[in-house]
């Protein structure tokens, strides 16, 4: 806990430091591009040293961060977007940009994530499908199927539990192919 | 924590929805031991390879720190982006201008920094002599001497006009930026794309370019688009694009081809929202009882679906919906 009044370049570098990392993982899971994730939190960082005079009223740094880094992240999806919209170009949306669907995965391992999915209870793989197929938010989600949001929440921790042990022997081979399927 | 309040809280976080309160626990948690570390890789892992998604690459600090340090080097000297927001106010009206110039246009930056300019706050003065504004490692903000607030792209350059504010506020832009613009009708702000001008009226709009197209959305107030003689003034809720190489001006022909997907009811009143809803979903909504038309609504909409939206609204003003045939009709005996 610090104030933002008694930073200087020593304890930015340090702030940095010791959250650039958590921050750019939390940006990304908005983002889903590295790339662009770095530049908000990097930009973040830069703006907190442009306010640091103004923000003397802050007493938890840490919390400031995540808050910006959550609404630098939606504005920069919302900016992306438009840049896309604005193309005409709507396919480059980033919600779309690494859509499964458009990966060609190996069909045995293609199968065993379909087997792993079937092996979830009805209302979780529902749950589940909405998410991962349909790109819905918990909150589509919730309305679509008329359960509350915390109920969406509970399925899909519990569809990525039974996920993670029916595909456990498989991980590494579907990452494998992913990457090589991306080009890396 | 137990496990099942961990999965969760996994998911949520790997689905993007989680709030910065949420990501901050998810985070505490994993640095907890590296047990938790290697549980929340196989989570992501599992996640990862269901979604089809590349991961998460631990970065390189150390050069992302430098990139920062570059930027910050020197001890700013005045105005950081909102600090004068009484001054603002006092103001009949701000605009906000928005561009994002695409590779197109093939910038390749001749300048470097120049002198005064190399700090992001740094107060950009009038003077006498053409002035080149330059971001370059990251995005960065200025304050121009008319008090506007420009927020240029990394890589992006603004010029500035000769006497910029002492006669008229003229600039041209390469590269991407946002402008905070004050509004002065006697000392029009205008920006230069290419063969388009953009006129400030006091207004609140943005303009985003990609490529060979640009698209201007008013959120408030009125702009003027200006091409070859031609022109297109838009207003509220209004959006036209400019095709640079076709030389092209056109106003988008729906309120469904607003690229913003923003609205902002701020006291509205129902009928009023629903207006702005049927016109941008294409759906004839009809309120039926006029008791509910004048019950004022206090939200923002962000990338809502109509039954979402519906959802919301039914919270605040108590309605009932009914489909009939294409025309979605609204009863209700009061506002809440």
């Amino acid at each position: 806990m610090i104030s933002t009044t008694e930073i200087d370049s020593q304890t930015l570098e340090s702030l940095f430091h010791q959250h650039y990392d958590g921050l750019c993982r939390y940006s990304f899971t908005i983002l889903k591009e590295q790339a662009e994730a770095e530049d908000v939190i990097q930009g973040l960082f830069v703006k907190l040293w442009e306010k640091r005079k103004d923000l003397d009223v802050l007493n938890n740094t840490r919390a400031y961060l995540y808050r910006s880094a959550h609404n630098e992240s939606l504005n920069a999806v919302k900016r992306i977007n438009r840049r896309a919209m604005g193309s005409g170009d709507k396919e480059l949306q980033l919600s779309e940009t690494n859509d499964a669907s458009s990966i060609m995965i190996g069909d045995e391992l293609q199968l065993q994530i379909d087997s792993a999915l079937e092996t979830l209870p009805e209302k979780c793989q529902e749950v589940f499908r909405l998410s991962r197929f349909e790109q819905l938010s918990y909150k589509e989600i919730s309305a679509q199927l008329s359960i509350s949001v915390k109920t969406v929440e509970n399925h899909m921790g519990k569809a990525l539990r039974l996920m993670r042990e029916g595909l456990e022997d498989y991980l590494p081979l579907v990452l494998i192919a992913i990457l090589v399927s991306k080009g890396w | 924590m137990k496990r099942e309040e961990i999965e969760e809280l996994i998911a949520l976080f790997l689905s993007g929805e989680s709030s910065p309160d949420q990501a901050m626990d998810l985070e505490g948690w994993r640095s907890e031991s590296e047990e938790n570390q290697a549980l929340f890789i196989s989570y992501e892992k599992t996640f990862n390879a269901t979604h089809g998604r590349i991961g998460f690459v631990s970065p390189d600090i150390d050069g992302a720190w430098r990139n920062v340090k570059t930027s910050i080097k020197e001890e700013p000297k005045v105005i950081p982006l909102f600090r004068n927001r009484n001054f603002y106010m006092s103001l009949a009206a701000v605009a906000v201008i928005a561009f994002i110039v695409g590779s197109i246009w093939n910038f390749k930056p001749k300048y470097g920094q120049l002198p005064g300019f190399d700090n992001p706050i740094a107060q950009v003065d009038s003077v006498y002599t053409e002035q080149v504004i330059y971001a370059a490692n990251n995005v960065e903000s200025f304050t121009l001497s008319d008090q506007s607030v420009v927020e240029l792209e990394k890589g992006s350059k603004l010029t500035l006009a000769k006497e910029f504010n002492k006669n008229g506020r003229y600039s041209k832009l390469e590269g991407s930026g946002e402008f905070t613009v004050v509004h002065d009708a006697a000392n029009p702000f205008v920006i230069t794309i290419e063969d388009l001008e953009v006129f400030d009226l006091g207004t609140v709009f943005d303009i985003e370019t990609k490529g060979d197209t640009v698209s201007v959305v008013v959120s408030e107030g009125e702009v003027e688009l200006r091409l070859n003689g031609k022109t297109i003034a838009l207003a509220k809720g209004d959006s036209a694009y400019y095709v640079i190489s076709e030389e092209l001006i056109e106003r988008y022909k729906t309120p469904k081809e607003r690229l913003d997907q923003v609205f902002v009811f701020d006291g509205t009143s129902l009928s009023q929202v629903m207006q702005q809803i049927g016109e941008f979903f294409e759906r004839d909504i009809v309120i039926k009882d006029d008791v509910i038309k004048g019950c004022k609504v206090n939200i923002e909409f962000k990338d809502e679906t109509l039954p979402m939206i519906f959802d919301i609204l039914q919270a605040i003003v108590e309605f009932e919906i009914v489909y009939n045939n294409e025309i979605i009709e609204l009863y209700g005996d009061g506002c809440k």
